[in-house]
């Protein structure tokens, strides 16, 4: 075969050009910890990391409102402790205040308590939480209930103007939290009245007054006191019912994390470079490329023409 | 032989010897000029009773018309992955940082419904979801209009190429023109500069040489057996501007041939802007047509924030071509956050539809509900790399076989500075022996006349 000039200086040069080519690509990864820059160094890995942050960010979404609607039901679970916390009280102030024994001032003392218990509750029910009125089903952006007061002394007789359905959050995928309560099942559910009427009734019965249909208030006291009891397991059920989707929640939020750890393992192994092997192959590739330029110096040191003398 | 005679050999032997060293000077000076072929001179010695000695009968170009026609064939091959490869690096870029571009619009969006899904009335979440809705469909826009400059791009590209085909077919006509005559020194020389010429064409265009029969140059032709140069005509490649795109459409001598043009540059470049950008506005269309479609018909089963029923979400594109292009958010919503419809029975604090749009995130709703609009994102960038991926490995493969027809060309036409330097020791030595001869000669007739004239 015949060496020529260019075929040899043509070779010299595609073995520098190659072997820089092969050292820029590995400097570029070492420095910037990435094996693919641009899709076309891996379409296939490029286009499962697009699949992969995706996968991440949903989990991110997922994880935000797992926490936003914890610290919701947070707030709707100290409420409904208080409603429960109250009706006891309630049912043990109407308690004491039957029987013969007592005085009037008595009674009008448990009626003024009973009657700051009903506006206190009343004033739970119409707990707002970032403007969401959280016992007023879907309508939560409408106070669940209003004053309408009737006689004297004033019974408020709210009406529920809230809504029925209740809004729920997915929290994964599938998993969904409800977020907003009607409160009508919470203050009346089935029985004949709500809360308040039942307080109305209660505080009635303890003074003694005309709303009692009974003439003697010992039987309107305990009917009231028995509708209490009612609330309070309605309520307990509600809150029970809160307290385990709660549970699930702080159960789904190491799971979530996991997922997001797992997600992002793979993610980093489609996209990132082993250092290790990445920092060895840029060191293949400058030896490579020390021995073309090398080689490039040695060949064409010789010639015919330094024989020549 | 008379002693006169001997002289009149040796000074024709001198002048071929020198002739040698002239070649070998020439093959030295030109062993960097592109296309140049190696120069051989052929002695032939003449019979005695012409003289005897040695005469030059030829200075000739060692030339594999094989190796040439091979290259003709590579070259083509190797120019249409590198255009390709080139002008799809640009587009690739055009998809945006990994991570940074449209599936991060498409991930703000449907979080932004999601977050309007904890709280339905909250004005600030509204405000979030039209903006994420307004970025998204510039994200659309931009993108599209990218890719159609990158197409535009690639056609001034095309006009400009074949303004270099027409350039180089003039001056192999007009070379065709002035060769045909006695092999001489310069039709050597144009014949070279003609192979430099055909070669730098069959990397513009895939084209055919036909050696013409007069001895006068080469005929070239390409696409469907379209002739670009025959004798000292060149026929024009025409690039016209065509329909409301403006991209070129090419045409020789009234014949539409853009399709038939598949090699080289020009043919890279066209597969670039008829094939594959297309191949990638349709998919970008077919995701924003999917995103805004199944976006609004969730949205108009909703309600808005003051329970009246909603209307479109993005202006609701007439059909998938060009809905990348033409994506953006309704103007009434842009205009009232209210109207956007987070509930799906009326209640100001439902959430069902804002659940809905939502859960499209994760829907298998694109191609035949195969794939949700992440794999939809995916699959572009996948079709963009893998296409440029694809150019870049064709182009070394076929660069390497290049490489090595040059090298087997160069083994026949290209210049040992090594064998030059021998040759002109050669003819340096042959020179040195027949002056000797000369003066020997000379000095034998020297003598003659000498002792004769005594």
């Amino acid at each position: 075969m015949r060496v020529t000039f260019n075929a040899q200086y043509r070779d010299l040069q595609v073995g520098i050009d190659r072997s820089s080519e092969t050292l820029l690509e590995m400097q570029r990864q070492v420095s910037s910890g990435k094996r693919i820059s641009k899709p076309s160094d891996d379409p296939a890995s490029a286009s499962a990391a697009v699949t992969g942050r995706n996968d991440i960010t949903r989990i991110e979404r997922y994880t935000q409102t797992a926490d936003s609607v914890t610290s919701r039901l947070t707030v709707i679970d100290t409420v409904l402790s208080d409603i429960t916390d109250k009706l006891s009280q309630a049912r043990s102030t109407g308690l004491a205040a039957s029987g013969s024994q007592k005085t009037e001032v008595e009674r009008e003392a448990a009626a003024q308590t009973l009657t700051g218990l009903r506006d206190a509750i009343f004033d739970d029910l119409n707990t707002s939480f970032n403007g969401i009125y959280v016992f007023a089903g879907t309508a939560s952006s409408t106070k669940p209930y209003d004053r309408n007061p009737v006689g004297t002394p004033p019974a408020i007789n709210p009406t529920y103007q809230g809504s029925s359905d209740e809004a729920e959050v997915d929290v994964d995928t599938g998993r969904s939290v409800k977020v907003t309560y009607n409160g009508e099942s919470l203050a009346k559910g089935s029985a004949a009245n709500d809360i308040f009427t039942v307080f109305d009734n209660l505080i009635a019965a303890v003074r003694g007054g005309s709303t009692v249909t009974t003439p003697s208030n010992q039987p309107g006291i305990e009917a009231a006191v028995a509708d209490l009891k009612t609330a309070i397991d309605r309520i307990s059920t509600s809150q029970t019912r809160l307290g385990t989707q709660m549970k699930t929640l702080e159960e789904l939020k190491p799971q979530l994390a996991e997922m997001k750890l797992q997600a992002q393992t793979r993610l980093d192994k489609t996209e990132n470079v082993d250092m290790a092997e990445a920092i060895s192959g840029m060191t293949q590739a400058e030896t490579a490329y020390r021995a073309a330029l090398g080689a490039a110096g040695t060949t064409t040191k010789t010639s015919l023409m330094d024989f020549i003398r | 032989m008379s002693l006169f005679s001997s002289l009149t050999t040796s000074a024709r032997s001198l002048e071929a010897q020198r002739m040698g060293l002239e070649v070998t000077g020439e093959n030295i000076a030109n062993v960097n000029t592109p296309g140049f072929s190696r120069r051989v001179v052929d002695f032939a010695s003449v019979a005695p009773e012409a003289g005897g000695g040695v005469d030059v009968e030829s200075v000739r170009a060692t030339r594999d018309r094989l190796l040439d026609r091979r290259l003709q064939q590579e070259v083509p091959a190797e120019r249409r992955e590198a255009a390709m490869a080139s002008s799809l690096s640009v587009v690739e870029t055009s998809l945006g940082a990994a991570g940074q571009s449209l599936d991060l619009g498409l991930s703000n969006f449907f979080d932004s419904f999601s977050r309007l899904a904890e709280t339905p009335t909250s004005s600030v979440a509204r405000q979030e979801v039209l903006l994420q809705g307004e970025t998204l469909a510039q994200t659309f826009q931009e993108m599209s209009r990218r890719l159609e400059s990158s197409q535009v791009d690639t056609d001034r590209s095309i006009r400009s190429t074949v303004d270099e085909v027409n350039a180089l077919a003039q001056r192999i006509a007009t070379l065709n023109q002035s060769m045909g005559g006695p092999q001489d020194a310069s039709q050597t020389h144009l014949q070279d500069e003609q192979a430099g010429l055909v070669r730098k064409l069959s990397e513009l265009v895939d084209i055919s040489v036909i050696d013409r029969e007069d001895g006068g140059g080469v005929d070239v032709s390409f696409g469907n057996g379209r002739s670009l140069v025959i004798g000292d005509q060149a026929r024009a490649l025409v690039a016209t501007p065509t329909g409301p795109s403006g991209l070129s459409t090419l045409s020789v001598a009234g014949n539409t041939i853009t399709s038939e043009i598949t090699g080289g540059k020009l043919g890279g470049l066209l597969n670039v802007r008829d094939v594959n950008i297309p191949d990638y506005m349709n998919q970008l269309d077919t995701l924003a047509f999917g995103v805004a479609n199944e976006v609004n018909s969730a949205h108009t089963v909703g309600y808005t924030l003051t329970g009246a029923a909603a209307g479109d979400f993005f202006v609701q594109p007439a059909a998938v071509a060009g809905a990348a292009r033409a994506m953006a958010v309704e103007s009434a919503i842009a205009g009232d956050v209210g109207l956007i419809a987070a509930s799906g029975t009326g209640a100001a604090g439902d959430n069902a539809t804002a659940t809905t749009i939502t859960r499209l995130r994760d829907a298998r709703v694109l191609n035949g509900n195969t794939a949700t609009f992440s794999d939809g994102w995916s699959q572009l960038v996948y079709r963009v790399g893998r296409d440029t991926q694809t150019a870049k490995a064709e182009q070394s493969s076929r660069e390497e076989i290049v490489r090595q027809v040059d090298t087997l060309r160069d083994e026949v036409s290209g210049i040992s500075l090594d064998e030059e330097t021998m040759h002109l020791l050669k003819y340096q030595r042959a020179y040195e022996a027949n002056a000797r001869f000369f003066s020997a000669i000379n000095s034998a007739i020297d003598t003659l006349i000498q002792t004769m004239g005594r």
